[in-house]
């Protein structure tokens, strides 16, 4: 059996003269757009499989702090020089505005009955099922959610958007 | 009823996984669905399609490559066997496995013809962390760990 070896395309070293000075901005921009692409990418897939109401977050009460989870993700960028990149989510951010970030991601049910053994309540549907302290007491059933895993579904998109990125040429 | 290329995706993972513990390590539990994990004893290996990225075959034509993510949670009794169960599942997915096409009547598989081969272009596995202490977890959710696999049957649609 006889194998052949045929070269197709570039090598790196032809791709690295490709690269010129005034071709790195253009590069840059392309790199950062997966960033905010990404973004939104996350955000439409959190918001296209949401259980409840969005406007059930920004009540009033104690929810005032929290926020929903698509609300709670910021893009973070930077441009210094040679050095540039993104980020998604601040765990600090998340962990004040949307504490089950991972259990929605992951799915599982989050502690809750145990660290607040006084918390006594009933869900009021009209308020789109937000928990409400005080009478009429209802028991309280443990959240189970079902993972969403928009992180692995986001993670996935920007994979995808990388190797894609150059495919075009530089 | 025949089952669709994505379902077809889902499926031949389950069958694959089951196959392969049948053989190897009795009792682990495969679930397509997080909810039936929680009905029955540990450990529990369930088995979810996530997004499908398509890239188009070759310049000039319509023809689509789907490469699918498969997520494989493994929930285990404790910490040792989630890793156990997690390195025998990347040792035996790694190679790829038979994709079938199911032909399905009143919810029972009435055949199964393997068309293709899965082959699996990226493995990435993380361990579960909630960030709380594991005895504030119930017992299903303390020792979890995430595989995604990236994959393909190469198959141009």
């Amino acid at each position: 059996m006889n194998v052949t070896f045929k070269v197709i395309g570039k090598t790196i070293e032809e791709v690295e003269k490709e690269i010129t000075e005034e071709k790195i901005p253009a590069i840059i921009d392309r790199v950062m757009n997966v960033g905010s692409s990404s973004f939104n990418d996350l955000k439409n897939f959190i918001s296209s499989n949401r259980k409840r109401e969005k406007s059930s977050h920004t009540d009033t009460n104690a929810k005032a702090s929290k926020k929903a989870l698509e609300d709670s993700f910021t893009i973070t960028e930077w441009k210094d020089g040679e050095n540039f990149g993104w980020g998604i989510g601040e765990i600090a951010k998340l962990k004040k505005e949307s504490p089950h970030y991972l259990f929605i991601n992951y799915g599982g049910t989050p502690p809750s009955t145990k660290d607040y053994p006084k918390l006594y309540g009933h869900f009021s549907k009209a308020e789109g099922g937000l928990f409400k302290k005080g009478k009429p007491y209802y028991p309280i059933y443990p959240t189970r959610y079902n993972g969403m895993n928009y992180i692995e579904n986001t993670n996935e998109s920007i994979r995808n958007q990388l190797d894609n990125l150059f495919k075009g040429g530089i | 009823m025949a089952y669709r290329i994505s379902r077809n995706f889902e499926a031949s993972v389950i069958k694959f996984l089951e196959n392969n513990f049948v053989l190897d390590w009795n009792g682990v539990r495969v679930e397509k669905s997080q909810a039936r994990v929680y009905n029955g004893t540990l450990p529990v290996v369930c088995v979810q399609l996530g997004v499908t990225n398509y890239n188009y075959a070759e310049v000039g034509s319509d023809s689509i490559i789907r490469t699918p993510l498969i997520i494989i949670d493994i929930y285990a009794k404790n910490d040792g066997q989630r890793l156990d169960l997690k390195d025998y599942i990347i040792s035996k997915v790694k190679s790829g496995m038979p994709y079938y096409e199911f032909i399905i009547e009143n919810g029972n598989i009435v055949s199964q013809n393997q068309t293709g081969n899965i082959m699996v272009k990226k493995i990435l596995d993380v361990p579960v962390n909630f960030d709380v202490d594991k005895d504030k977890l119930d017992k299903s959710n303390r020792y979890r760990h995430r595989i995604t696999l990236t994959t393909t049957i190469n198959v141009a649609e």
